[in-house]
């Protein structure tokens, strides 16, 4: 389990549902993908640079309708994606969902459990192959080391809808925490690492406005979340606490074939302790991508985006970095997406893509840099992954 | 050349079997809706009439003329961000996918059968059982 709150959460919003169980038949979905990727020069796959098959993604997800305005829904996946995340199968989400208010101008849902982060353009399809637009998104906003975090949370979340004359209006708030297992506190931290890293709270917001009439929506989102880490016995590191803030805007406009998104973002990371006891640091962060998608007749699309991420706006190009031994390249990164997809049969995809990326800022371990692995500046990754869907 | 465009469109979406007309089940006491309410509806968002009877969308392939015609004419989207709103609920838990029927006369029988259904047939189509709902603005 993820978390103590999980069960807390998931208790509470039973309480919902006990009237009428099994009201419906319940929905069953699912996804299986399966690919091959390399990244020469990188830790970004493997620390060998090797071709690899570590591009595996099941799921499988179901929802019940329990009573007239209760659902429970959850998904299991097993992911395979070498050090981009933790080998091996999660529960993705398991919520009740209760509505609220369901009427012709405004419904209104809770969810209470393990629910799905819903506060960025990609956040919640980020996690099945054939609902993001690229098989590595772009690393500035949907870092991969933070994956399991990011996806979702236990505690409680709202959604809600308003049509309105002027256009429609997206909300969402949601509360909750992560735990932190050893395998991903070693991927975010440091591979020394023995104690244990904890999500204490993460707390977010954002609306989402579609006038009507028009193509575009633009949505901003809002994130605080801390966490701390308590050392093992005989490790390198200290007790550190680490808070960090995003807030980030977000456009996407859909035409016939044309469809371009952008997030842009700026992250407050603060970090006491953790390295050494006394040691405090805070830095501001700067990034986004603008991701483009045209789609041609015949199931066939082409995919773009340049994505840009400095870990510090005090110091763009990481040159300050030197001060602390690491190379200057720890403290940005930048990159060109190309690539296709193509609907083979009904519910069959293949897509392939080609990253060139200058710099290593969004590479794992976050906070203790591989610098054995890591020593380019210039490096590149190809990815190809043939996804089914039911 | 807009004009003409637009000239077209009124021209082949008023030939006999390709214009479509949103129907509901007779069961339904709503016949009036607004763009908004049917993206509402048709994004799986809402899921009771006012009534309380519950919803039932029915619809083609996404690939079919009849599908096409409906989203773009009366959602004002187009068929590729409805299959987008679908998937994004289906697989993160948030909402139901309506049921599809591979034909007009599968779907039309299906209409028919299903109180609280809502979808969309050909002109024409339409028996006693289903109702056809027109588009206000407020």
């Amino acid at each position: 389990m993820k978390s103590n709150n999980f069960g807390a959460a998931l208790t509470l919003a039973a309480t919902f549902s006990l009237p009428v169980m099994a009201a419906e038949q319940p929905e069953w979905h699912g996804f299986i993908a399966q690919g091959l990727a390399q990244a020469s020069d990188s830790n970004a796959i493997n620390n060998s640079g090797k071709l690899s098959a570590a591009l595996t993604e099941i799921g499988i997800n179901s929802r019940w309708q329990l009573t007239e305005r209760v659902r429970l829904a959850g998904q299991v996946v097993y992911l395979n994606g070498g050090n981009r995340y933790p080998e091996g199968a999660r529960l993705d989400y398991l919520f009740v969902d209760l509505s609220v208010i369901d009427t012709f101008d405004h419904q209104l849902n809770l969810y209470a459990g393990r629910y799905k982060n819903q506060h960025w353009l990609f956040s919640s399809t980020r996690d099945v192959p054939f609902t993001r637009p690229s098989i590595i998104l772009p690393q500035s906003v949907y870092y991969d080391t933070f994956r399991d975090i990011a996806v979702g949370s236990d505690g409680i979340a709202i959604k809600g809808f308003l049509q309105h004359d002027l256009g429609e209006l997206e909300y969402n708030w949601s509360y909750g925490a992560t735990s932190i297992n050893t395998e991903q506190s070693q991927l975010l931290l440091s591979p020394q690492v023995s104690g244990k890293a904890r999500q204490k709270y993460v707390h977010q917001a954002s609306v989402f406005w579609q006038p009507a009439g028009s193509q575009a929506t633009y949505g901003i989102s809002l994130l605080d979340s801390e966490f701390n880490y308590r050392p093992g016995t005989v490790e390198p590191f200290s007790y550190g606490e680490v808070s960090i803030q995003r807030v980030m805007l977000n456009w996407r406009y859909q035409l016939e074939n044309w469809e371009l998104a952008a997030e842009l973002m700026q992250e407050r990371l603060a970090i006491d302790g953790f390295y050494l006891p006394g040691f405090s640091r805070s830095q501001s962060g700067l990034g986004g991508y603008l991701l483009a998608k045209y789609r041609f007749n015949q199931g066939l699309s082409f995919i773009s985006s340049l994505d840009y991420l400095t870990r510090d706006k005090d110091d763009k190009r990481g040159s300050q970095l030197a001060d602390q031994g690491i190379p200057a390249h720890f403290g940005y990164q930048q990159s060109l997406m190309l690539g296709l997809s193509y609907d083979v049969a009904a519910n069959w995809r293949l897509q392939a893509e080609h990253h060139w990326v200058d710099g290593t800022g969004r590479l794992s371990p976050s906070l203790v840099p591989d610098l054995v692995v890591n020593q380019q500046r210039y490096w590149q990754v190809w990815a190809l992954q043939l996804m089914y869907w039911f | 050349m807009r004009l003409l465009c637009s000239l077209c469109c009124l021209l082949f979406l008023s030939l006999p079997g390709l214009a479509v007309e949103v129907v509901v089940h007779s069961s339904v006491s709503e016949t009036q809706l607004t763009t908004a309410q049917l993206r509402a509806i048709f994004s799986m968002r809402q899921t009771r009439w006012a009534d309380g009877q519950a919803i039932q969308v029915l619809v083609l392939p996404s690939e079919t003329t009849q599908h096409n015609l409906f989203t773009r004419n009366y959602l004002k989207m187009f068929p590729y961000q409805l299959d987008a709103i679908w998937h994004r609920q289906r697989f993160s838990g948030i909402g139901g996918t309506p049921v599809q029927y591979a034909t007009v006369q599968e779907l039309q029988a299906a209409l028919e059968r299903t109180p609280g259904a809502i979808g969309y047939l050909p002109q024409g189509l339409r028996s006693a059982e289903l109702k056809v709902v027109t588009l206000y603005e407020k």
